[in-house]
């Protein structure tokens, strides 16, 4: 085999790693089965497909002499294509997404800011405008219209970050409203709380993490957090992870055992581990780690973080599976937990930091990459995309349709496996120095006379920890495969937006202008 | 197939002045809604603003579930109409095991279940185990169900028999028998098995359960299912793994080594106290398994 001509030692191309089929161990089963059929098209797939690299060891024949290697690049133009398909006329099928619209919006736009797409001042006051009648006065946001929708969590995050990309300070540009909103939405966000810690999606919903992820990305870039809405959130979060060291869907109080205690809803998920690991971050990021947090010296409560960077790692496809991601043991890959999985590393490897800072130990913001970026990059490109010339889209797998939500989710991972995102130690602490605590928007009034900050001393230093941490993300490290047409631009862990529209958006909330 | 009536045509709804969606101009993403939708969105909307609850807002939200069942406004709207009207949650139940048939992956449709049991709250709910049991047979890893499996025994542990609980986990050793590599069926055993152990369970009812892990990597040594339970099993329960070491080891060797059966060994030789002999193990993991190349190399460092 000829050798793909990039990638390392500790992260080889999937191309020069062996091809080795599963172990059936003469125990044939459904798992097995479907596995095994993967694997075939895969192969079929790796086959005729070239890799991204020019071969550097190249010597083929050519007999038209102005044909260059066969390459797989990034098909950025038919991915513009696709994401601007959807966007002004969704076919009578989409109806199922009638309450996702916000979805649709983010997915769509922060696809473009990856993909380095600009659009035109029009279609993005049309988009502020699409949001806005999303927003609810009961807060939040609803999945659609608000004389029709509820508010519901999850829309309320797809809304707020579409406007941090689409959106700006000006009049009609949706950040003001959005801020004339907030204690509106802090109050839905305390009636969608749950004793044990919970919060149901939206009135009456179900309770699961994807909630509480969304829910604390808003407050964060809101300025809304108080004790009071984080009361039992971390214990909340803390039970979710299983026995495997990925995270589950939900828990649920057992009171009629002794002792009593709160058990995973169900397994080891990729998108509800990234939910409960970016909360469980936000969380950790009230005050700074040698210090006890303010809400406590046991807050957030301790996950377990070396087996949940074992499982994130085991999630990791072989070659063979082109090197995406599943997201449950014995379950086959797909590219949308590129970003829920591998999304994943870079808020494990800070957590690891804080960790050893709390201990008084060095830490280094330099190491190897604990996944491999490289075959990362080649499912992506290989068996993600949707076949040159026939509309552009990533998806699942080879024979899957492309979408939205997968063509997001994949370039996310795509982003992440590109650049290696580091809190930066140096930069936090910049930006702490350089925080104005006379500056931002109006403390949210709490629900109860005990529920917000001890003082207003701790509540600047609250704003100040929370609002440094999120800016404190820097590109550490690139590495693109195959020629420069293929870099897209990094994202920044836990929010998923690229650091560009971060950062002014959650300035606006903090006043803050540095 | 039968013209579509308009609903402003039928008499039922000649009272009512629908109401249309106010996306503002040219909004992004509309969705070119069917004509039968769009006319009950509105009709809803009108209802839903005036809080009526009544038999045709309960054939209005089923007609517009039907065409969108992730529609959770409508469903909330729904549930809190059968309440009112104090209707017979059983028969909508019923509409759920329908509803479920084709839409196994709506959140909607589960959690709507799930609030129907919590309000029929049933003395016995076997005839809800007995329902989720048969709506696994064609989707054994549908998160949901699954999700729901959990909730319906924490919901309603005090109720469920002793008898119940052991019916449960032959029913979940049988579906491990059946697919070995099933991981939320593992996930399952580790609820009824080790969450909702017996108070003061004994030293054999551990030992019974690690030796179910362990025969379960003897039957499948690739199983990377059977080797998370085990190793998560001997970390909840804080024991050695040199009790099951000796009959794991013969993973370890050979030509093609089993990956975990590899890091078994190695965290055997940590906890120990034999880091050199742990370290070469994670090096040749490193190479064994080279997708994970880096970590296992990390594994080593630490």
């Amino acid at each position: 085999m000829i050798s793909a001509g990039y990638g390392d030692a500790l992260h080889r191309s999937i191309y020069d790693l062996p091809h080795i089929t599963s172990h059936s161990d003469n125990h044939p089963s459904a798992t097995l089965i479907e596995q095994e059929e993967i694997e075939a098209l895969f192969t079929d797939l790796l086959n005729g497909v070239p890799s991204p690299g020019v071969p550097a060891t190249s010597q083929i024949e050519v007999e038209d002499s102005e044909s260059t290697p066969a390459q797989t690049t990034l098909r950025t133009s038919e991915h513009a294509k696709f994401l601007a398909s959807s966007l002004f006329r969704l076919p009578a099928p989409f109806v199922a997404l009638d309450a996702s619209r916000p979805w649709l919006i983010y997915w769509t736009f922060h696809s473009m800011d990856i993909l380095g797409l600009t659009s035109d001042q029009e279609i993005r006051k049309r988009a502020v405008s699409t949001i806005v009648h999303f927003m609810h006065p009961l807060g939040g946001f609803a999945g659609g219209a608000s004389n029709t929708q509820l508010p519901h969590l999850l829309p309320t995050y797809a809304s707020t970050c579409s406007l941090a990309i689409v959106g700006d300070a000006g009049q009609n540009g949706g950040w003001h409203q959005l801020a004339a909103n907030r204690q509106a939405t802090y109050d839905f966000f305390m009636r969608c709380k749950q004793p044990n810690g919970g919060f149901v999606v939206c009135q009456g919903g179900e309770v699961d993490v994807r909630g509480t992820y969304c829910l604390l990305v808003v407050a964060t870039l809101l300025d809304l957090l108080t004790p009071e809405l984080l009361h039992n959130v971390d214990q909340f979060i803390a039970s979710t992870q299983t026995y495997e060291g990925g995270f589950a869907n939900a828990t649920f109080p057992l009171t009629g055992i002794s002792p009593p205690r709160s058990p995973a809803m169900a397994e080891a998920h990729g998108g509800y581990t990234s939910c409960s690991l970016n909360a469980h971050f936000l969380l950790s990021c009230l005050g700074p780690p040698e210090k006890p947090s303010p809400l406590g010296s046991s807050f957030p409560k301790a996950i377990d973080i070396d087996n949940a960077v074992r499982w994130s790692v085991m999630m990791q496809g072989e070659a063979i599976e082109a090197g995406g991601f599943r997201g449950r043991s014995n379950k086959l890959v797909d590219g949308c937990y590129s970003w829920w999985v591998g999304g994943g590393f870079p808020v494990l490897e800070a957590l690891e930091r804080r960790r050893k800072i709390a201990k008084g130990q060095s830490v280094s913001e330099d190491g190897p990459r604990l996944f491999n970026h490289v075959a990362l990059q080649e499912y992506t490109l290989v068996a993600a995309q949707r076949e040159a010339g026939l509309g552009g889209g990533l998806r699942d797998k080879p024979g899957k349709r492309p979408d939205l939500y997968h063509t997001c989710n994949n370039l996310s991972g795509l982003a992440t496996a590109q650049h290696r995102m580091v809190q930066s130690q140096t930069v936090l602490e910049e930006k702490r120095q350089n925080f104005d605590a006379s500056k931002g928007l109006p403390a949210v009034v709490p629900k109860t006379k005990s529920g917000g900050w001890g003082s207003e001393e701790q509540r600047q230093a609250v704003r100040r920890e929370v609002w440094a941490n999120a800016l404190a993300w820097v590109d550490q490290e690139e590495s693109v495969i195959g020629g420069r047409e293929n870099r897209v631009n990094a994202t920044t862990p836990v929010f998923n937006l690229t650091p560009d529209r971060l950062k002014p958006f959650i300035d606006f909330f903090y006043g803050q202008s540095s | 197939m039968t013209a579509y009536v308009p609903m402003m045509q039928r008499s039922q709804w000649e009272d009512v002045e629908p109401t249309p969606q106010l996306d503002g101009p040219d909004p992004l993403v509309p969705i070119m809604y069917a004509e039968d939708y769009r006319d009950a969105m509105d009709y809803f909307r009108s209802i839903s603003a005036t809080g009526e609850q009544s038999d045709r807002v309960l054939e209005l939200t089923e007609i517009i579930i039907r065409k969108n069942p992730a529609h959770y406004t409508v469903w909330g709207y729904r549930f809190q109409t059968l309440l009112a009207l104090q209707k017979d949650l059983e028969a909508e139940l019923e509409l759920m095991n329908e509803f479920a048939r084709v839409n196994l992956k709506t959140y909607q449709v589960w959690h709507h279940r799930l609030l129907l049991m919590s309000h029929i709250s049933p003395k016995d709910p076997q005839s809800e185990i007995d329902y989720i049991h048969r709506a696994l047979l064609p989707d054994p890893k549908n998160y949901h169900t699954w999700a729901y499996l959990h909730w319906l025994f924490s919901h309603f542990q005090d109720r469920i028999s002793f008898k119940q609980w052991q019916d449960e986990r032959e029913w979940c050793t049988e579906a491990l028998r059946v697919d070995g590599r099933n991981n939320s069926a593992w996930g399952w055993r580790w609820y009824l098995y080790v969450e909702c152990a017996p108070e003061k369970a004994s030293e054999e009812y551990w030992q019974d359960e690690i030796s179910f892990a362990v025969d379960a990597v003897h039957r499948i040594p690739h199983n990377v299912s059977a080797w998370n339970y085990l190793r998560g099993l001997l970390l909840r329960l804080n024991r050695s793994k040199s009790t099951v070491i000796d009959s794991l080891n013969r993973y370890a060797s050979g030509e093609s080594p089993v990956t975990f059966a590899l890091e078994f060994k190695a965290e055997h030789l940590a906890e120990v106290g034999d880091r050199e002999a742990a370290v070469a193990l994670y090096d040749e993991l490193s190479r064994k398994d080279p997708m994970r190349a880096a970590y296992w190399m990390w594994r080593a460092s630490r």
